[in-house]
């Protein structure tokens, strides 16, 4: 038996089948968050039945007919693929928007039950709905649910066995009107609009008048204010910082590190002298060490990954979205650009996956190209280190971080409006805000250990090889040599690496070590960790006191051959270049355009090159009244990429010019 | 001469332990190892297979 949940945006349908599947899918405070559809077996505890029943979880829709490409999965699923039943969630508390889809579904012929969701939150609301009078009014069996709680599941799965193989009868007879028939579409939809104005009449009554301002709207009206919540935005994201980094985070991963360090040595005393230095070395320092570094990061990405989920919980992180999409409008882009943005905050790739329910291709194009942008989860550890080593743990460093990638995607996307010179399509950022509540401990602890877990995996995985491969890298010279001491340069490594290194002069960070884990963290941005830690055999970056003990608190820099200042510059390019290699996949297909994409890629290495310069040579300058070294070159670079971005804008008005005369 | 042996096999062991990871995870369509929101199992859609996994082109236009 195969059940389809379908629903309308933010409805809980994604709670609900993590709650019934056991799953650990994705869920946020907000519509817009599932954009494919989900598949997993109802577990055992909620199924008295013998046979598997089969939940499919769905994009959220308001109607059959679809704008998006996520709301067409919708649609095609429901409508082609035979789902025996239909669970359609409605959200309790907004019964009108709910039940046009839900009249919708009824004529499909396949037996549809109607979970009232957020059942919870009705008496709070003051809303009381008469079920029995509504499932009598639809033709279909309506239960209670409260999908965060667990509540009404069991008989919810019960019912949708019992009501199998049933043929739904429909409360409406629409379905047979020729939908080609704009005419006839429009007067079915008004007549739809009708019936459900007229059953929320007689099943829903309100105690409380929704025009009344509630504590909410007030503090929206702060929270959400278009100059305010800016602010507000960078103190609650420095608090975040804050915890996770220089206060929470380091005391667990005081233990961790801890941990790493004695099995760093055990390992190291098993192995005993007789071993050889290269074996002994490739497993310590290259997959222990570099792996170590990295999960030493670990706590304070938990930390902080848990925080975000008690924001966007709690429903702040839909307001930080109404916030910016008032600006990211007025640059071009799309009002729906900033969920990838946000989503991207914890991966790019589901990031500019999300950039599909964008339907004009310039926005959509322009949001893929620019959410790679934002500090995603595997940046983390990268500015942790940074932020830890070299500026005392500061939790400014992380937000400002955050506030330069948006100052960059709003610059990005003027450049791209300009280069491409077409009108935005307009288009509008709906979205019901969710309520604030509350956020839950629960959920929040789950969304950490899955991302955790999500960590872990590619730290045992992409990080080891890419670790072994470069200390092998590093252990031999092109003639397959061990490297004599002190002839690292010689290495296979830093043959590779010295090339780039050189054009990296003029941002402070020549040395080929730090151009090598610049290039590794192409293919996973925790690389960048990795290898600096492998090529300056540092097995832990946490606890600063190793860099103190190996040479004193004043020369850490000299440990990796950078100030602050090209240390920051350092990391800006490391995030604000082209992300790795798989959300470069996930932008080719969503972009559809082999252009764009090369362009895309040219773009953003252009940024990172030139914001990392700036902060280098104007860094410099104020510290140390001159100029850092290879002003000149660099600012030729610099000056290149400008003038192929002047260049691309004076052609396309050129181009422009020449059609507007054309039609004259 | 044997102990180097065995470390051989450990390492030998540990990479291809990983690299069999990341390939069964590529098969299943995930596109990177871990993504927390992408998907493991093979009704994720991303990367290359975008259009021909869930939705129509026109979806997107």
């Amino acid at each position: 038996m195969k059940i389809a949940l379908t629903g309308n945006p933010n409805s809980g349908k994604t709670t609900l089948f993590n709650a019934i599947t056991g799953k650990i899918e994705y869920v946020g405070n907000w519509p817009g968050v599932t954009i494919a559809k989900k598949e997993g077996d109802v577990k055992k505890a909620l199924n008295k039945g013998e046979s598997r029943i089969r939940v499919v979880d769905l994009p959220g829709t308001y109607s059959l007919s679809p704008f998006t490409g996520e709301e067409s999965i919708t649609s095609e699923f429901v409508k082609n693929e035979n789902p025996d039943v239909i669970i359609n969630i409605v959200d309790a508390t907004n019964l009108s928007r709910s039940l046009f889809f839900t009249t919708q579904l009824l004529e499909l012929g396949i037996p549809v039950i109607v979970a009232l969701n957020k059942c919870d939150l009705l008496h709070k609301k003051g809303i009381v709905i008469k079920r029995a009078e509504l499932a009598e009014k639809l033709g279909c069996l309506v239960i209670e649910t409260a999908s965060t709680q667990g509540h009404g599941l069991p008989e919810l799965i019960e019912q949708a066995r019992i009501v199998y193989g049933h043929q739904q009868t429909a409360p409406f007879p629409g379905l047979n009107a020729n939908v080609k028939d704009h005419a006839a579409d429009d007067r079915i939809k008004h007549e739809r609009f009708a019936f459900v104005e007229q059953l929320v009449k007689v099943v829903e009554m309100r105690n409380v008048a929704s025009n009344k301002q509630t504590g909410q709207d007030a503090a929206d009206r702060i929270i959400a204010h278009r100059v305010l919540g800016i602010p507000i935005f960078a103190a609650v994201i420095y608090v975040v910082f804050s915890i996770s980094q220089t206060h929470v985070g380091p005391l667990f991963a005081d233990y961790l590190v801890g941990w790493i360090d004695s099995f760093y040595e055990y390992v190291e005393g098993l192995m005993g002298a007789d071993v050889s230095p290269v074996l002994s070395s490739l497993l310590l320092d290259g997959i222990i060490g570099g792996v170590g570094a990295v999960m030493g990061f670990l706590p304070l990405i938990m930390v902080l990954f848990f925080l975000l989920a008690l924001l966007e919980d709690s429903g702040y992180m839909a307001r930080v979205a109404v916030v910016m999409d008032r600006y990211l409008k007025r640059v071009g882009l799309s009002g729906k650009s900033i969920i990838p943005m946000v989503i991207g905050t914890g991966c790019a790739i589901p990031g500019v996956m999300a950039t599909r329910t964008i339907r004009d291709d310039r926005q959509r194009r322009t949001t893929a190209m620019l959410t790679p942008f934002m500090p995603c989860g595997a940046k983390l550890p990268v500015i942790a280190l940074f932020a830890g080593v070299f500026f005392s743990d500061a939790a400014w460093v992380g937000t400002a971080m955050y506030f330069v990638a948006i100052l960059i995607i709003i610059t990005g996307a003027l450049i791209v409006k300009r280069i491409t010179n077409e009108g935005s399509a307009k288009s509008y950022f709906i979205m019901e805000l969710p309520d604030y509540r509350l956020p839950s401990l629960k959920r929040a602890f789950i969304s950490m250990i899955s991302r955790a877990k999500a960590f872990i995996i590619r730290a045992a995985t992409i990080i080891l090889l890419c670790n072994a491969v470069v200390h092998l890298m590093q252990t031999f010279t092109w003639s397959f040599q061990v490297v004599e001491p002190g002839m690292e340069n010689t290495s296979i490594l830093a043959g590779i690496a010295s090339p780039f290194a050189f054009l990296l002069i003029p941002l402070g960070f020549g040395a080929w070590q730090l151009a090598a884990a610049a290039i590794a963290g192409f293919i996973a941005k925790e690389n960048v960790v990795g290898v600096l830690a492998v090529v300056y055999s540092i097995t832990n970056f946490i606890d600063t006191e190793e860099f103190v003990l190996l040479s004193g608190a004043g020369d850490v820099a000299a440990v990796m051959g950078l100030t602050s200042v090209a240390a920051l510059a350092y990391l800006m390019f490391n995030l604000f270049t082209p992300p790795c290699f798989a959300a470069i996949g996930a932008m080719n297909a969503e972009m559809d355009s082999r252009n764009w994409l090369w362009a895309g890629i040219g773009f953003q290495f252009g940024v990172g090159y030139t914001v990392a310069y700036f902060v280098y040579q104007v860094g410099t300058l104020m510290t140390t009244g001159n100029f850092g070294a290879g002003v000149i070159p660099g600012l030729l670079g610099v000056m290149f990429i400008a003038g192929v971005i002047v260049f691309l804008i004076r052609r396309n008005d050129h181009k422009s010019k020449i059609e507007l005369k054309e039609a004259v | 001469m044997l102990t180097n042996l065995i470390i051989v096999l450990i390492i030998a062991v540990i990479v291809a332990g990983a690299a069999a990871k990341l390939i069964s995870d590529r098969k299943k369509g995930g596109p990177c190892s871990g993504c927390p929101y992408s998907g493991l199992g093979d009704q994720s859609c991303h990367g290359q297979d975008h259009l021909s996994c869930d939705q129509t082109a026109e979806g997107n236009q």
